[in-house]
């Protein structure tokens, strides 16, 4: 039996010919999509809730800090006289921070005295 | 019946409805969806529901068998869907490239499948006509690359320029593939034909 190449071509197209006439979908394929699909956005969530919980401890760390910064700092009138260098005299008043520091204790020898310009008069 | 030349085949994918979830954005265009379908499963899915047909149509012309052809269908898109981030537009269409993926699944199917012994094909068991289960017993006997070849050409309405770039060869390897290929069919059928009188 010898086959000629147009009986060939006849034999493949009688095959080219079949069309699919199953479902128009896949159940597994659109599964897999769905599954994913879902995946993202549970990761999408996860990530926007990392970033609330980190934005929310930043804030109440920063506001913790803030709160101890202020219990543990004074916070007193000031009113001080200062002598200009053309000799005129200046009156300043105001809120001056005091931290408790051993360095800068108000307390401390030496904090208390009066700050003068060594050229001025006495 | 010749392999298609000419024309290329185009989808159109204008303004496409949205089927899955709806929160995919109007494209018109199926390189946008490509683009998107990296990131989002669901512009995937519109590609999915756009070629299933095309590819199933061709596994089961490969297979021969509709629950097989499904299966493999399956396995292609799966593949696919996984491979998208990867996929670069080298001018060939879309299609093709999800061709490619379904004829090396039916490739490796029916590797799989002469491996197990599974008896060749049969008219009456694929519910097919005789010269159908001729010509794909035929096939199977074909190296990988021929097989390929010859259904990418005679059984998809790729052009022999397409399936070049399908499969990134040249043109003329395509044509030179596609004739051996025929001349070991037809030896193959002959084969076969003086066997069964032999046998008879």
């Amino acid at each position: 039996m010898i086959i000629k190449d147009e009986q060939l071509d006849t034999m493949l197209a009688s095959i080219a010919s079949q069309d699919w006439n199953g479902p128009s979908f896949n159940q597994r394929v659109e599964q897999e999509i769905l599954e994913r699909n879902h995946v993202m956005e549970l990761r999408k969530r996860t990530m926007g809730m990392v970033g609330v919980v980190v934005g929310a401890s930043l804030l109440s760390a920063s506001v913790a800090a803030a709160v101890t910064h202020r219990i543990v700092s004074h916070r007193v009138p000031i009113s001080a006289k200062i002598v200009l260098p053309d000799g005129r005299t200046a009156f300043v008043t105001g809120e001056a921070e005091i931290v408790l520091d051993d360095a800068l204790d108000p307390t401390a020898p030496g904090n208390n005295e009066l700050l003068t310009d060594p050229k001025q008069p006495e | 019946m010749e392999p298609t030349t000419g024309s290329r085949h185009s989808t159109n994918v204008s303004h496409l409805a949205i089927q899955f979830g709806g929160t995919m954005t109007e494209t018109n265009s199926e390189d946008d969806l490509i683009e998107q379908a990296k990131h989002n499963p669901e512009a995937f899915g519109v590609l999915y529901r756009m070629h299933y047909t095309a590819i199933a149509g061709y596994l089961l012309r490969r297979v021969g068998d509709e629950s097989d052809a499904e299966d493999l269908a399956a396995e292609t898109f799966i593949a696919a869907f996984r491979a998208i981030g990867r996929y670069r537009n080298t001018g060939a269409p879309f299609r093709a490239w999800l061709y490619r993926i379904a004829s090396n699944k039916a490739n490796r199917w029916s590797g799989l499948r002469t491996r197990i012994a599974v008896p060749a094909y049969s008219a009456s068991e694929e519910q097919d006509t005789e010269s159908h289960s001729v010509i794909r017993n035929a096939i199977e006997t074909l190296p990988s690359k021929m097989r390929t070849v010859i259904t990418l050409a005679y059984w998809t309405p790729m052009s022999t320029s397409q399936v070049a770039e399908a499969l990134s060869i040249a043109e003329g390897t395509v044509k030179s593939r596609l004739s051996r290929a025929k001349l070991a069919l037809r030896q193959e059928i002959e084969r076969q034909a003086s066997q069964e009188g032999g046998e008879r």
